[in-house]
């Protein structure tokens, strides 16, 4: 056996290692959820008591489906658009200088830790969103179940609203990276029939770059689903019944944050620690599907 | 009936604007972040803070020296395990990555990329924790460590790739093995590169919180062992932030203003590190 | 005269469609050999042939010998076979996180070749021969990428040629350079005939002229015409050859 072909065989078992891992994490995963499925049937996935008492065991995980599930949306439907707007700015309105100092910006907003949102989130931006969006909203058009509860600025919207913001940096350069595809030939020829930037954008650049969009709002929704601590730390964390949605103002949880606030209180000898990996499970599950969509789009646009 | 002109020129100033105020909404949490972190975290730095134990929650004494050390071992101990194993990766799929046979990994690569970082916490609670019958300072490094290795496996097959093929080419010609290309001619020019891949992959692990959650516990005492709970900068801020204690936020701040000054600066120092290639 | 390589019946397919039809042609010692002809008529894939840098591409099939020195490289360690046939690229490819020093020396280092000692004097060597040793012997440790184009090439020669390789294949060495490194390029390959067997693939017919002893033309993945360089010129036999030569194909 000649050098480059132990050299093979050795980078082949390094790179083994990935594909060992994902089989066990997901075969862990299932085996450790099977007794809270077992105990509890297709109650666990679609009904919503959460007791932990021993001998009241009862553990169903819709509510933090559903909270997982809305505050992405959330997060999707105000990032996308101020993505969006960021990635226009840059392609169309910036010169160099603004371009280098505007994206490095927004990288930083990447690097930031979620954690460190979080803590912004619970002591500034709840705040914020509490006096100048709950409140009013609530005041106002209180009678619209989705703004009925009482606001305290810890509930699904901050936790949405601070995905939004997390979810920025990616989606935003991913568009731009698609946007700075689109062929000059197709907005020269906007322009050439009387085109103004709006219908280049809009007729040229958006239209042919569809796809590419499509698979950069993914790949932030994903971004979004797996999304732990910041969302964990403003979302108000309810447990149970009173954790399903009512109103973007009540408290709630998502799977994730669900982990992490219960994880280390839960009795190892009960149920409960099977159904917090169970949740996780259908986390994992949530964020491999979106993830897998997203990347196929990207790719298949990027060829 | 407006005039087409003035349809057209209302059209554009709506685009100019909604890109200009969305670019606007985007920066403000940046600044807000970071002038929050350094006002509410300048007030907890003295000597103490750096050199003493937290104490009892609540206590207005103490500091936040375990968890600094905590995280320094963490992520020194995951980049040990993690960097190597994450750099062959990336190699072999530079290399190997086309082939059929190889696809496997290649997709496996990519999906522990996208995992929640928490369910990587849950695979070793289960798989490490729970038969040690202990949380640990191993356990976490593992988390870590696997956290990191997807990252850094794509940032060096990119970085290799990006190495024009008449380099390649040029040291074959010399005579040398297919592996001793691929590592001092290749890798070498695609240093930079993959250093800055690795530096970023550290960065983001100085910032992980959940999988350290259910590893490491998280304590109030210096490190005591691979195989004992360790404390955390992370950790730290997630179980002070929200305690009805002062004191306690006020540490919080604290370490975030140190955590953020580390995340911000590796990742300038790598913005600018990759400006000189 | 003497032939270090000699082709024979070597026919090569990309993906299945074939690019070099039948080729035999005898190179002679110590000599400079053009291969010239139209592009896409296969001359660099007859090139890497003869180094077996097709080894590398899975879509590649060579069938037929390469003798050097009557064995056939490929029933030899291939390894061997690029240090003593050594190639010098179209574009310049200094290695670019070494210096001017390391660029020299690294074939030399990676093949286990020499002590440590003795590489300062192999590299002085090899850029004496490749005529750069005066303007860079100060700065040796400074960026290859530093160096003018021209020079850049000229140290690829020095890399190529600090192996002591018995054979230099060069692959339009001077199509990327301006026309004064050209020239000095061309007067280093005619300087280096007395020690080496050299196959220099070029488009520029008059470059052919200028400098080889023996001229190749090839069209369509055949050899047309193999002669002495100023025969071929003059006397072309095949019409081809005269067409490819008056400038009524290219």
């Amino acid at each position: 056996m000649n050098e480059d072909e132990v050299f093979y065989l050795f980078s082949l078992a390094v790179a083994s290692i990935s594909l060992l891992l994902l089989a066990l994490i997901l075969v862990v995963l299932v085996q450790y959820t099977l007794p809270v499925i077992k105990e509890m049937g297709f109650d666990y996935f679609i009904t919503s008591s959460w007791n932990p008492v021993f001998g009241k065991e009862r553990y169903g995980i819709l509510p933090y489906f559903l909270g997982t599930v809305l505050t992405s949306f959330i997060a999707v439907l105000v990032g996308v658009p101020i993505s969006f707007g960021i990635a226009l700015f840059l392609t169309e309105y910036s010169n160099k200088t603004l371009k280098k100092y505007l994206s490095i910006m927004i990288d930083l907003l990447a690097a930031i830790p979620s954690v460190i949102y979080g803590l912004w989130g619970f002591f500034v931006f709840r705040n914020f969103i509490l006096d100048y969006i709950e409140k009013p909203l609530h005041n106002y058009f209180g009678k619209i179940s989705i703004f009925s509860a009482t606001p305290t600025g810890l509930d699904f919207l901050s936790g949405g609203l601070i995905l939004a913001i997390m979810i920025i940096p990616i989606v935003s350069s991913v568009t731009r990276e698609v946007l700075e595809l689109v062929p000059t030939e197709i907005k020269e020829g906007i322009y050439a029939i009387g085109g103004n930037r709006y219908d280049v954008i809009v007729y040229g650049s958006i239209r042919y770059s569809k796809n590419g969009i499509l698979g950069a709002i993914l790949l932030g929704l994903g971004r979004a689903v797996g999304e732990t601590m910041a969302v964990s730390m403003v979302i108000g964390n309810a447990t149970g019944e009173n954790a399903l949605p009512r109103s973007l103002f009540s408290a709630g949880q998502t799977l994730s944050s669900l982990i992490a606030n219960e994880f280390n209180e839960a009795n190892p000898t009960s149920l409960h620690p099977n159904a917090l990996v169970g949740a996780g499970l259908v986390l994992l599950m949530m964020a491999i599907v979106v993830n897998l969509g997203a990347r196929a789009i990207v790719n298949k646009y990027k060829r | 009936m407006i005039s087409l002109r003035v349809k057209k020129k209302v059209q554009n100033t709506f685009l100019f604007l909604f890109a200009f105020l969305s670019t606007i909404i985007a920066i403000i949490p940046l600044f807000s972040i970071i002038f929050e972190v350094i006002k509410n975290g300048i007030e907890a730095i003295n000597l103490d803070f750096f050199i003493q134990l937290p104490g009892p929650l609540g206590e207005s004494i103490g500091g936040i020296a375990n968890a600094i050390q905590g995280t320094l071992i963490l992520v020194t101990l995951a980049s040990i395990i993690g960097v190597p194993i994450g750099v062959i990766t990336g190699i072999y799929l530079y290399e190997y990555g086309k082939e059929k046979k190889s696809t496997l990994i290649s997709f496996s690569v990519d999906l522990l990329y996208d995992l929640p970082s928490i369910v990587v916490g849950i695979f070793v609670y289960i798989t490490v924790v729970s038969p040690m019958r202990s949380f640990s300072a191993l356990a976490g490094a593992l988390a870590l460590a696997i956290v990191m290795i997807p990252i850094i496996a794509k940032t060096t097959e990119e970085s290799l790739t990006l190495v024009p093929p008449t380099i390649s080419e040029a040291g074959i010609a010399l005579g040398i093995p297919k592996w001793k290309n691929i590592i001092f001619i290749v890798l070498n020019s695609a240093k930079n590169g993959v250093l800055n891949g690795i530096v970023l992959a550290v960065a983001r692990i100085t910032g992980e919180t959940a999988p350290l959650i259910m590893t490491c516990l998280g304590s109030n005492f210096w490190f005591s062992g691979m195989d004992k709970p360790i404390n955390s900068l992370t950790l730290l801020i997630w179980r002070y932030a929200m305690q009805p204690y002062p004191s306690a936020v006020k540490k919080a701040w604290g370490a975030a203003f140190l955590l953020l000054l580390v995340a911000l600066a590796l990742n300038l120092l790598v913005k600018s590190g990759g400006e000189r290639k | 005269m003497k032939t270090k390589i000699e082709i024979r019946n070597l026919n090569v397919w990309f993906n299945k469609r074939q690019v070099i039809y039948d080729v035999n042609l005898k190179v002679p010692e110590q000599a400079i050999t053009a291969v010239i002809g139209p592009s896409g008529c296969g001359k660099s894939t007859l090139l890497r042939a003869i180094n077996r840098l097709h080894d590398l591409i899975p879509e590649a099939k060579v069938k037929g010998e390469v003798l050097l020195d009557g064995k056939d490289v490929y029933k030899e360690d291939p390894l061997v076979v690029r240090r003593k046939i050594g190639m010098v690229f179209q574009k310049p490819v200094p290695f670019p996180s070494m210096s001017i020093f390391e660029n020299v020396a690294i074939g030399v280092k990676l093949n286990d070749l020499a002590k440590k000692e003795r590489l300062e004097k192999i590299v002085e060597r090899s850029l004496r021969m490749a005529a750069l040793w005066e303007e860079v012997k100060d700065i040796l440790e400074s960026p290859a990428t530093s160096l003018s184009v021209g020079q850049q090439q000229r140290l690829t020669i020095a890399r190529t040629l600090a192996l002591e390789p018995e054979v230099l294949l060069m692959d339009e060495p001077t199509s990327a350079l301006d026309p004064v490194s050209m020239k000095k390029i061309e007067e280093l390959i005619v300087n280096l005939k007395n020690d080496y067997t050299i196959v220099v693939v070029t488009h520029d017919m008059r470059q052919a002229a200028r400098i080889s002893d023996f001229t190749a033309f090839m069209y369509e993945g055949k050899i047309i015409e193999f002669n002495e360089t100023s025969e071929l010129f003059r006397n072309p036999k095949e019409e081809i050859t005269e067409k490819y030569i008056t400038g009524r194909i290219s």
